[in-house]
């Protein structure tokens, strides 16, 4: 509670703090206005034209309702890594056998590109939301179980001695010396998960299904509709910001704080 | 007191009150001027006079009110500055900064009558000024084995070599238009600006907490936002030069205005305490604030479609944040460097002043979007932006006209 009134409180400051990474967003813009004017509307349109067409876009129905379906699949599929892969973590964290037996195998999860994990999933489950889920899930779960497996493999020692010194009740020594310490590994990890579940998603809708974000990408390809293309991605890139750096940043600073 | 660690190498020998530091007659003169000079243009744009022995009227008064009065602003700046940032400089008094003084005087006649007496006699006096003030400047910025604020060094050298541009094309000798090299200017003082008020800023701000003795937090005033902001400035000013209606300005600009914004960040995540309660903060976190609705102002337009004319815009620049800096420097200045205590001159005719400056620069910016009543609004925003000086010269001058209170010289 102590440290969501402190991360309400520094809110203010730490959005303060974006305008110098604005003006470098400002930059690429500009950048972008560059590219605009050597190669001409098709290839790439300019970024007023383009955030017009995405201003249109969430006053259109059709586009909202892909978003939604989008963001659906792209929560659920976030959602079963977080919670299968911090229980698994942990668990292989606390039994070292199970660290040792279960490391090589999400480095294979790992290490197989998601565009692979698409083909087999399009085969596995047809066309529609379980492929795309699925594709999330494998391509996300592994980041938060390394992250909570490191979470508790760094736990040390000391503390629990010195805890158990002082006869800290269990409750005690779990909220104030695991789950503290746990927490900060495993929080960066979720972050960096939903944003791997967040460009999968896109990618799977754009081979696998006839809607959502990706699908609307594909169309938007297909008739040539650069802006509308263009719109989708700073869509999606604006929304990952968005819930990035205005809702998890603030709390990751704060967790991870602890460390130091 | 901090600000008096630098008075121990003050030259011997029996030295006027009026020019025993930099800044005495440097602000002596530039009240008064900026007065004269923006009352006479006020009258003159809004119609009411003719100026028929300056010639280039709108030239007359950016030059003179960038090169003309900056060079005071920066005389002052440096001269009370460099025996403060080069412990052991010997500061610039007597009779050397009465020579320079005068210099400045004969060099603004001859730009104020350069119809009557060509544009040569303005150039070699103006050149020949920056020159030999660069020069005292150099050398204790260069002495130093830590190479600290060379980047003020090669600001001045920058503006010497705009004023050379500046020169050349009134004399045709290189065809850019004369307000094109002015506007390259502007962006060169405002840079200065920024390396100035980083210092001051600094200085000012520790001042206050030290003599408030409540926190011992020293407050840093760290270089990226500023250099962020004067890295996106030049870069707009070189494109303006380059592509002068490119939309991409507009994104720059707009940059501009969020770097500045940036600069406040240290001010807000300063300890604990609030310190944006402090009114002198308050008015030195304003001329960020002044340079990012500036440049906001200006990106708006260019990405809307240019229906205002950014002239109005520039002004938010000029007749605020660079008047605003040049105003707090001088208030700054002439209380520190007189032997008093800046915490504790609460002033409320320098609150009202800096009122007068915010008052001035949103009606001479309004005349953007009511063009109808631009007359009215110049004269006005002229006589407004007059009172602070006009103030200043009331409260001010008998403290730069008798020696320090404390017994020290300079």
């Amino acid at each position: 509670m102590k440290s969501l009134l402190k991360i309400l409180r520094d809110f203010p400051a730490y959005l303060w703090s974006g305008w110098g990474a604005l003006a470098s967003i400002f930059l690429f813009i500009a950048a972008w206005e560059i590219g605009n004017q050597v190669y001409g509307d098709l290839i790439l349109p300019s970024p007023l034209e383009t955030f017009q067409t995405l201003g249109a876009l969430f006053g259109d129905s059709e586009f909202i309702e892909n978003l939604m379906i989008t963001l659906k699949r792209a929560m659920v599929g976030f959602g079963v890594s977080l919670v299968l892969g911090t229980a698994l973590g942990l668990l292989a964290g606390f039994f070292v056998t199970a660290s040792i037996v279960s490391r090589p195998i999400v480095t294979i999860l790992m290490g197989m590109p998601p565009i692979a994990w698409i083909v087999l999933a399009m085969i596995w489950f047809g066309m529609g939301d379980a492929t795309v889920e699925f594709t999330v899930i494998v391509a996300s779960l592994p980041i938060v179980f390394v992250g909570a497996l490191q979470g508790t493999r760094t736990l040390e020692d000391k503390f629990e001695e010195m805890a158990d010194i002082f006869k800290v009740p269990k409750m005690m020594k779990f909220f104030d010396i695991y789950l503290p310490h746990i927490f900060s590994y495993v929080f960066p990890a979720w972050v960096a998960a939903l944003g791997m579940a967040w460009k999968i998603v896109v990618m799977a809708e754009l081979l696998a299904t006839s809607d959502g974000l990706g699908a609307a990408l594909a169309m938007a390809r297909s008739q040539l509709d650069t802006a509308t293309a263009l719109a989708i991605v700073v869509a999606m890139v604006g929304l990952l910001m968005v819930a990035e750096y205005i809702f998890l940043e603030p709390i990751k600073r704060e967790v991870e704080k602890w460390r130091d | 007191m901090a600000a008096t660690k630098h008075y121990e190498s003050y030259p011997e020998g029996d030295i006027p009150v009026y020019l025993a530091y930099g800044f005495r007659p440097a602000f002596l003169l530039m009240a008064p001027y900026m007065v004269l000079s923006i009352i006479l243009w006020g009258l003159f744009y809004s119609g009411y006079i003719t100026l028929p022995f300056i010639g280039d009227t709108l030239s007359w008064h950016i030059y003179e009110m960038l090169f003309g009065v900056g060079f005071l602003g920066m005389a002052a700046f440096i001269f009370t500055g460099a025996p403060e940032l080069f412990p052991g400089t010997v500061p610039i008094v007597g009779k050397t900064l009465r020579n320079l003084m005068l210099l400045w005087i004969v060099a603004r006649i001859a730009f104020w009558f350069m119809d009557i007496l060509t544009p040569y006699p303005a150039a070699i006096l103006n050149i020949a000024m920056y020159a030999w003030l660069t020069a005292l400047v150099a050398k204790p910025i260069f002495k130093d084995p830590a190479k600290r604020h060379r980047s003020v060094a090669y600001g001045f050298v920058a503006v010497q070599v705009a004023q050379v541009w500046f020169y050349l094309s009134v004399t045709g000798w290189v065809s850019t238009a004369p307000l094109a090299v002015l506007k390259v200017s502007l962006a060169l003082f405002m840079v200065l600006i920024l390396l100035a008020i980083r210092r001051v800023n600094m200085e000012a701000v520790n001042e206050i907490i030290e003599l408030e003795e409540k926190n011992e937090e020293v407050f840093v005033a760290r270089p990226p936002a500023y250099n962020l902001t004067m890295f996106m400035i030049l870069l707009f000013a070189t494109v303006e030069f380059f592509f002068p209606s490119n939309r991409v300005l507009g994104w720059i600009a707009l940059g501009t205005a969020s770097a500045s914004l940036a600069i406040l960040n240290d001010f807000i995540a300063y300890g604990e305490e609030n310190i944006l309660g402090k009114r002198l903060i308050r008015a030195l976190i304003t001329v960020p604030v002044l340079i990012s609705i500036g440049y906001g102002l200006i990106g708006y337009n260019y990405l809307s479609g240019m229906h205002y004319n950014n002239g109005d815009f520039i002004h938010v620049l000029t007749s605020g944040a660079w008047t605003l800096s040049f105003y707090l420097v001088m208030i700054v200045v002439t209380t520190v460097h007189t032997g008093r205590d800046i915490s504790k001159e609460r002033n409320n005719w320098v609150c009202f002043s800096i009122f007068l400056i915010l008052l001035a620069t949103a009606m001479r910016t309004a005349v953007a979007f009511y063009p109808e009543y631009s007359s009215q609004l110049y004269m006005g925003s002229a006589l407004v932006w007059s009172l602070p000086f006009i103030i200043y010269i009331k409260i001010y001058f008998k403290w730069l006209l008798t020696p320090r209170v404390d017994g020290i010289p300079g």
